[in-house]
């Protein structure tokens, strides 16, 4: 990297991190009091939720969660457990975009 | 289809059963045969080169052969924003297309460096071929709102049916008009997007950049291109029916994408036309890549938010799956895996580790080697594949990056402007 090249945005991401590891604390501690306790999908959970505390998508990142949850129950073995949690963020994903195409609506209204 | 396109095919389908064999017989240990990380790792296995499968298949399909032969008034768009150091070359190379019938509208979006002065001064210059030739010359002075807003401006003034728009920074081959417009047979063909080379001066980052542009070009677009469904039309080349195009998208930060999805909607094909050759000035810094991808990113986020889940052909709703099961998704996946690195140092679960990270990086390896394969056919640069570890160092950090910036900057809704990016003589 050269004498005048910076990394763009890195405290921003940075932010990001912390926020990461300090809800990846608090969550775990708050869901393993419950019966739906997933450690890998508590950590989807946070690394998606650590994007923004707006209450819609919140609640759509809650949903996946709790979906991917209930088909955890229905697993064979690891390997269908790793594919969950694959499908997991993909749905995560997918809410990502409807969270996203509604804020982009009402910007345009 | 050829018998050596099926060979070709085959032996695609060797090499990945060869590798699959290749993870048993060395048993990675028997770390991989037991593990749930092997099926996954096979899963994946599957899951992207079917995928590369049904580019492939398309892009060796696609061989075009009809050209059009009318030779309507064409008017070149070129906005420019402080490009005082590279517009000379653009507008040369402009003026002395092998095209015969078409005008050029220079747009100066408020640039505060010398780039109006450049311009008088080319077309003083040139004024006896400009005449000679009868071509009109526009320059349009207006101050700086975008580059959506400029084309709109030069949309505006234009006099032909067809308009071609070209980066200030890029120039074009002296063919590459005619060739364009060679792709417009008929009329259901709203726009045809060029083949954008990148000028990489001897650079690694650039010349990765190249190789990227490359595997853009060669194997998703034109594999696109076979039903008309190209979803970018490069903003470095391409060409537009003017009855396809409303207005180009302002309020944007990738008018190219969001305009040519528009003409998608409106039902029109958008094909490619590789022979189109155009050649861009790429970042060749670290700073002013990374700031180009985060603009290119949320652009694409935005425009992916916008238009996708409507109702259009299903060939067009395929192709905005692919690009979230195989552009959006595969990226969050790696998010997600590299946040859990931390977790197994933590857990002192080194031996996991350093396999997951091995095979990560060996599958990398080998399905971009599969890639650069079929790209290096079509661009005949063999020695790209050398570049295939590098490639994957790339991508995994300066992409990434870019992506979990352009995606934190989006849900604070704080987006990115045009930045700058410095400019070299070539």
């Amino acid at each position: 990297m050269g004498k005048n090249q910076k990394i763009p945005y890195l405290k921003d991401v940075l932010f990001y991190f912390c926020k990461v590891a300090i809800l990846s604390l608090v969550l775990s501690y708050l869901v393993s009091k419950t019966s739906f306790y997933n450690q890998s999908l508590v950590f989807i959970l946070v690394v998606f939720s650590a994007f923004s505390f707006n209450v819609f998508f919140i609640i759509l990142i809650i949903l996946s969660y709790i979906i991917s949850f209930y088909l955890t129950t229905f697993t064979l073995g690891d390997s269908s457990l790793l594919l969950i949690y694959s499908f997991s963020i993909f749905l995560n994903t997918i809410f990502m975009f409807i969270y996203f195409k509604f804020k982009y609506k009402l910007k345009e209204k | 289809m050829s018998k050596k396109v099926l060979i070709k095919i085959i032996l695609g389908l060797l090499v990945i059963v060869t590798f699959i064999y290749l993870l048993n017989f060395f048993k990675i240990g028997d770390f991989l045969k037991n593990t749930a990380i092997s099926n996954l790792i096979i899963f994946w296995i599957l899951f992207d080169f079917s995928y590369i499968f049904y580019r492939a298949s398309l892009l060796f399909l696609n061989k075009r052969r009809i050209y059009s032969s009318e030779r309507p008034l064409v008017s070149i768009l070129i906005p420019a924003y402080n490009e005082e150091i590279c517009i000379e070359k653009t507008l040369n190379s402009c003026l002395f297309q092998t095209y015969p019938n078409f005008e050029i509208i220079v747009i100066n979006d408020g640039s505060v460096d010398k780039t109006l002065e450049v311009v008088d001064s080319f077309i003083k210059k040139q004024d006896y071929y400009i005449q000679n030739k009868k071509i009109n010359f526009v320059v349009i002075d207006k101050p700086n709102q975008g580059k959506a807003v400029a084309l709109n401006s030069g949309k505006d003034k234009a006099n032909g049916d067809f308009l071609v728009t070209i980066d200030a920074d890029s120039h074009l081959s002296s063919h590459a008009v005619e060739k364009i417009m060679n792709y417009f047979t008929s009329e259901d063909i709203g726009a045809v997007a060029g083949n954008v080379v990148a000028i990489y001066k001897d650079s690694i980052l650039g010349y990765l950049q190249k190789i990227e542009y490359e595997m853009g070009i060669y194997f998703i677009r034109a594999s696109q291109s076979f039903f008309g469904n190209v979803l970018v039309t490069p903003g470095a080349l391409s060409a537009y029916r003017k009855s396809a195009i409303k207005n180009f998208e302002e309020g944007t930060l990738t008018e190219d994408f969001d305009s040519s999805v528009r003409i998608l909607e409106k039902g029109y094909k958008i094909i490619m036309a590789p022979d189109a050759i155009c050649y861009t000035q790429v970042p060749l810094g670290v700073s002013d890549l990374i700031k180009q991808r985060i603009r290119w990113q949320e652009g694409s986020l935005e425009v992916f938010s916008k238009h996708s889940f409507h109702r259009k052909s299903f060939l067009v709703s395929l192709e905005w799956f692919f690009l979230l099961l195989f552009g959006f998704y595969p990226l969050m996946v790696k998010f997600v895996s590299l946040f859990a690195l931390p977790l197994f140092l933590i857990s002192g679960d080194y031996l996991n580790l350093l396999h997951l990270i091995l095979l990560f990086l060996s599958y990398s390896v080998f399905s971009y080697f599969i890639l650069f394969s079929i790209v290096a056919y079509y661009s005949h640069d063999k020695k790209s594949l050398l570049a295939v570890p590098l490639y994957v160092i790339y991508f995994n950090t300066v992409v990434l990056y870019s992506v979990l910036v352009a995606q934190i900057l989006i849900f604070k809704g704080k987006n990115q402007t045009w930045g700058k990016i410095k400019r070299y003589h070539i």
